[in-house]
């Protein structure tokens, strides 16, 4: 399934307003973006400058006032809200700052709820093989509340993973974690991406973008620099935050 | 000011929540407030109706059978000591008839009264009031075989406001109007009928002159009427009467002040029974409305955790932070209890309507009841206060730095969580179906104040639903009971006491409508036990206990036969048996009537067995088996015959041959007694209707409110799994099972508690107003119905009206939204 969806990503144009009152914002301004399959990227940018809306976007969650975004080929933009929802089961996988695990499943079958959703036969076992991979193979029977916030996160992680989709969107990942915690988190999505998938990280925190493939920088909704880091990638036992 | 603004944006942004709050508050004041302002109503609209119609102060009522010149007995009155208090004096002759007032389309064969009396406006005591029609020609003095006819007769058989009847005896008279005079305000004047009898009892009203000449007693009185001056002793004057009645060797009679009259006690004592059961209902609704309220308010409160949190960080005392959810409370009470007084007019208006269509009084006085409503209002605009007071208590009592926690730690469990853990639930292939049931046992305080609402509307429903039933039931069993055999049988009352082999009885026998007829005896008794700390008023009906084989006469259905044990036995109903504390086998005293002669009785106390218990509802039905007539000397004799109608003919016609007959003195349908049996709790049912309409609303609003709450408190949590791509239809099922679940628990929480409700209810509340029935208590299948549909199906259909909150759901705000 991951084959023949393809994991590239193309935005055209990509414009997003947000009506307030009188007023109209616009949180995302004409954005051109290509991404290659099987990379890292950092998007990067202060509070405010778009890339959650450019996430969300990617991920279907929101639709495009303007311009297009595909994402496997696909016209996101265009499609209706079911036909998104079907395209988030299928394609992405999103990974939340504040983890958003469902407080009333274990962490396995947290997991196995995104397995579930996207129509894995095995999710038990993809489940279990996830949990197994984020170094939480004797946490399976813990509720969400029993697990640390590090725990939580790399639980979320295993989530997106088991779903089989191949591309990850992870908004602030390591936000709500202190140093050592956030690193662990990084090297596991950095795993990912060296696996195959395309992995997305909404940061502000420019040390993580050290670490990436590619790093896209946003300011007032567009694009300001897009390209390796600055200084060449890093090792993220190098990072310091 | 900044915290209005604040908690008025709060009310804006949960706007149906707060309005429906404010309905389920209103709801249980307007309630409380619309039955309770009756009581008040009742009590002035007598007093205004009595006023209006000078309702005597005395009564003398010659013995049956004795009659005294007209004159008499006001010279009696005339020559009282006390004579200058008295106001106005009325002679009146009152006889008992038949009447038919039978009509092209039903046979209306009924017993009744003529009563003579002054018809004009102006009487100075006992006015006859005219609701319609006009008064009898010969200024209002009744002539020509003109009458008026008792309101509620006319209104039963739905009889036009002029008419002809014809009395027993082949009289035809014309009534020109219907109206009433203050003692037939209920009527009270049919054997086993009890109260309420207007279905069978009609009273005839006419001049004196023409009620003489019609019962062929002409210049003859047998009762008067006396008005007295305010303030006067009556007690002392009847004690003059009375003793006056007593020196007259020529007259006898009792004497009897207005207190006395049946129907004018009963229509105060009636109030203040009827009000206890609406005190009863009314307190019930309230107690859901604030469980209710409080769950909701609670819970709104709840929501703005981390944003006291966030006050309290920055430094804001606690009786700073508190006035926000106090605000919102205050809105939501006051909105409340003004929608109360909308609630209450409503369900005055129509309890206004049922008071008048069951009492037709002339005077209805139902002005607004400012104290009661105040009352209600001053509850309404409390309750909610009360139930912010918790949450907000909570709310100020944690930690700030616990309060703003945005994360992993701020869905800490508590001590309810962790046992809920303890529940293992079975381990389905897909996570999805685990979902609902771990969400309901994740957070057992959030599931328990939702069931805790639900159930408290569920238990009011079937509390007030289940006293229909059992209403409905009670009659059903008590119909069944009179109708389980013969049911075509006319009850034959005599003009006294007949020989079972005279001519009355073989009459009656030859007539060629007649196939069969028993003759029985119904004597009226008193039953006790040894302590005597309770006695019973008894209808002791003496006939055949065990029919023959291939009788088709009537006889009570035995339970728990006893043998009598050498002594004479008796059935009596299961109520009085339980009344009493004694069960079949154990020995009862009944003190009865005993022949001493031809016309002479006294009282005798005699022991009989129990020797079973029979199903009907009515407390004070007993039976005694013919063989036993000798216990009341009465061998050989009768006053009451079943008689059934002859192949071919009508009940009807049986009735219309038996009417005109010497020495009976009705004929009545079995089913009509049951028809009295129904009419009397009927007016019950009416009113509870009221309450359960109410209820039903309240529960409903309940309901969805409870639900939409819960939704509420996962939107974060569907948020994500919209954004995993889970179809909204599966995330509206999720929602579904886990509102069902709730719902099910909430509802046999709820038909527990309201069964419990019933009973107690109906045994100590309506058991004390009404202790002559002897009450099923049950729950119907419609009641269960209603029940699973308020706390089940609405329950678990509540998130389909929320549908377009979730499909409208922006699914990146909220899954920033901060728990």
């Amino acid at each position: 399934m991951t084959a023949a969806i393809g994991t590239r990503i193309d935005l055209h144009g990509a414009t997003r307003q947000y009506r307030i009152g009188e007023n109209t914002i616009t949180a995302l301004d004409r954005v051109d973006l290509h991404v290659d399959e099987a990379s890292l990227v950092v998007i990067l940018g202060p509070s405010g400058s778009g890339k959650t809306t450019l996430l969300n976007l990617i991920g279907g969650l929101d639709a495009a006032t303007s311009g297009t975004v595909a994402v496997g080929g696909q016209d996101v933009t265009g499609m209706s809200r079911s036909a998104r929802f079907g395209f988030r089961r299928r394609c992405v996988s999103f990974i939340f700052q504040t983890f958003n695990l469902l407080p009333g499943l274990t962490a396995l079958e947290n997991v196995q709820f995104g397995a579930d959703v996207a129509g894995r036969p095995d999710a038990a076992e993809r489940a279990r093989a996830a949990l197994g991979d984020v170094g939480l193979g004797d946490r399976l029977d813990h509720f969400p509340h029993q697990l640390s916030g590090g725990e939580q996160q790399r639980v979320a992680i295993a989530r997106a993973l088991a779903t089989g989709n191949p591309i990850l969107l992870a908004d602030e990942p390591t936000g709500e974690l202190d140093f050592r915690t956030g690193v662990q988190i990084l090297q596991l999505l950095k795993a990912q991406a060296d696996a195959g998938l395309t992995v997305l990280v909404v940061t502000h925190n420019r040390e993580i973008s050290r670490v990436a493939d590619r790093v896209i920088e946003l300011s007032s909704g567009r694009v300001i620099s897009d390209g390796p880091p600055v200084g060449g990638r890093a090792e993220i036992a190098d990072l310091q935050w | 000011m900044l915290f209005w603004r604040w908690s008025l944006r709060d009310l804006r942004r949960r706007w149906l929540s707060v309005v429906a709050i404010a309905i389920v508050i209103a709801i249980g004041t307007g309630v409380f407030a619309g039955l309770g302002s009756t009581s008040a109503w009742r009590r002035s609209s007598n007093d205004a109706s009595y006023a209006l119609l000078h309702m005597h102060d005395l009564e003398l009522r010659l013995s049956p059978g004795t009659i005294a010149p007209q004159g008499a007995l006001a010279a009696l009155v005339a020559d009282l000591t006390g004579t200058a208090m008295v106001t106005a004096v009325q002679e009146r002759l009152i006889v008992s008839r038949q009447v038919d007032a039978s009509t092209g389309s039903k046979v209306v064969l009924v017993p009744g009264e003529l009563v003579g009396a002054d018809l004009s406006p102006d009487a100075g005591v006992d006015r006859l009031s005219i609701s319609s029609g006009t008064r009898p020609q010969a200024g209002g003095g009744g002539g020509g075989g003109q009458v008026i006819l008792e309101e509620k007769f006319a209104q039963h058989y739905h009889l036009a406001d002029t008419g002809s009847l014809v009395l027993a005896g082949g009289t035809p008279v014309r009534y020109t109007g219907v109206g009433v005079s203050p003692e037939y305000f209920l009527i009270t004047g049919v054997a086993d009928a009890g109260f309420l009898a207007e279905a069978n009892y009609a009273v005839v009203f006419t001049g004196l002159a023409e009620s003489q000449r019609l019962a062929g007693l002409a210049g003859q009185v047998n009762d008067i009427v006396i008005g007295l001056a305010p303030g006067t002793d009556r007690d002392a004057i009847g004690a003059q009467l009375a003793a006056a009645v007593r020196s007259n060797g020529a007259l006898s009679g009792t004497v009897e002040t207005r207190d006395d009259d049946p129907a004018y006690r009963l229509m105060y004592d009636d109030i203040g029974g009827d009000q206890k059961l609406w005190n009863v209902l009314s307190a019930l609704i309230l107690i859901a409305a604030s469980i209710a309220a409080f769950n909701l308010i609670g819970r709104i409160v709840d929501a703005q955790r981390r944003e006291i949190g966030v006050q309290m960080a920055l430094g804001a005392s606690p009786a700073r932070i508190v006035r926000r959810p106090v605000l919102v409370a205050a809105q939501i009470a006051l909105l409340g209890a003004l929608l109360g007084v909308v609630v209450g007019l409503v369900v005055g208006a129509a309890m206004r309507g049922l008071l008048v269509s069951l009492l037709p009084l002339p005077v209805w006085s139902t002005p607004f009841q400012v104290g009661t409503f105040l009352r209600a209002a001053v509850l309404g605009f409390v309750l909610p206060f009360v139930a912010s007071v918790l949450p907000v208590r909570r709310a100020v009592r944690v930690e700030p730095v616990d309060a703003i926690r945005t994360t992993h730690l701020a869905v800490r469990g508590t001590r309810l969580t962790a046992l809920s853990r303890r529940f293992r639930i079975r381990r389905h292939a897909d996570s999805l179906r685990r979902l609902p049931l771990r969400n309901v046992l994740r957070a057992p305080r959030r599931t328990l104040l939702t069931a805790l609402g639900v159930g408290a509307a569920v238990s009011a429903l079937v509390g007030v639903m289940g006293m229909l039933d059992t209403f409905n039931t009670t009659i059903r069993i008590g119909e069944h009971e009179l109708l389980v055999a013969a049911p075509d049988r006319v009850m034959t009352r005599l003009d006294g006491f007949q020989l079972v082999a005279g001519a009355v009885v073989d009459d009656i026998r030859a007539l060629p409508q007649v196939r069969s007829a028993d003759p029985e005896l119904e004597l009226p008794a008193i039953v006790y036990t040894g302590s005597r700390t309770t006695e019973i008023d008894l209808l002791l009906q003496v006939l055949v206990l065990h029919p023959s084989a291939g009788s088709d006469s009537w006889a009570p259905s035995i339970s728990r036969a006893a043998p009598a044990g050498g002594r004479p036995g008796i059935v009596l109903a299961a109520k009085a048996a339980v009344d009493l504390g004694v069960r079949p086998g154990d020995v009862v005293t009944v003190q009865h009537p005993l022949a001493t002669g031809p016309t002479s009785y006294t009282m005798r106390d005699t022991d009989f067995t129990v020797i079973g218990v029979h199903p009907s509802p009515l407390r004070s039905l007993a039976f005694v088996d013919s063989g036993n007539q000798s216990v009341f000397g009465l061998t050989g004799v009768t006053n009451v015959i079943q008689v059934r109608p002859a192949v071919g003919t009508t009940g009807d016609d049986l009735r219309r041959a038996l009417f005109d007959m010497p020495g009976v003195a009705s004929a009545q349908p079995v089913a009509a007694i049951t028809d009295l049996f129904r009419k009397a709790l009927e007016q019950f049912l009416s009113f509870l209707l009221i309450a359960a309409v109410a209820v039903l609303v309240l529960a409903l609003l309940i309901a969805f409110n409870s639900t939409s709450i819960s939704v509420d408190e996962r939107t974060r949590e569907h948020a994500t799994m919209f954004a995993f791509g889970l179809p909204i239809r599966s995330v509206f099922a999720l929602i579904a099972k886990e509102s069902v679940i709730v719902g099910v628990f909430s509802t046999l929480t709820g038909l527990g508690i309201g069964y419990l409700l019933v009973r107690w209810m109906m045994i100590s509340i309506v058991g004390s107003i009404v202790p002559d029935f002897g009450f099923t208590i049950s729950i119907s299948a419609m009641t269960l119905g209603i029940a699973l549909f308020v706390g089940v199906a609405s329950v678990g259909l509540t998130p389909l009206l929320l549908i377009r909150r979730l499909r409208r759901m922006d699914i990146p705000d909220a899954l920033r939204i901060m728990e």
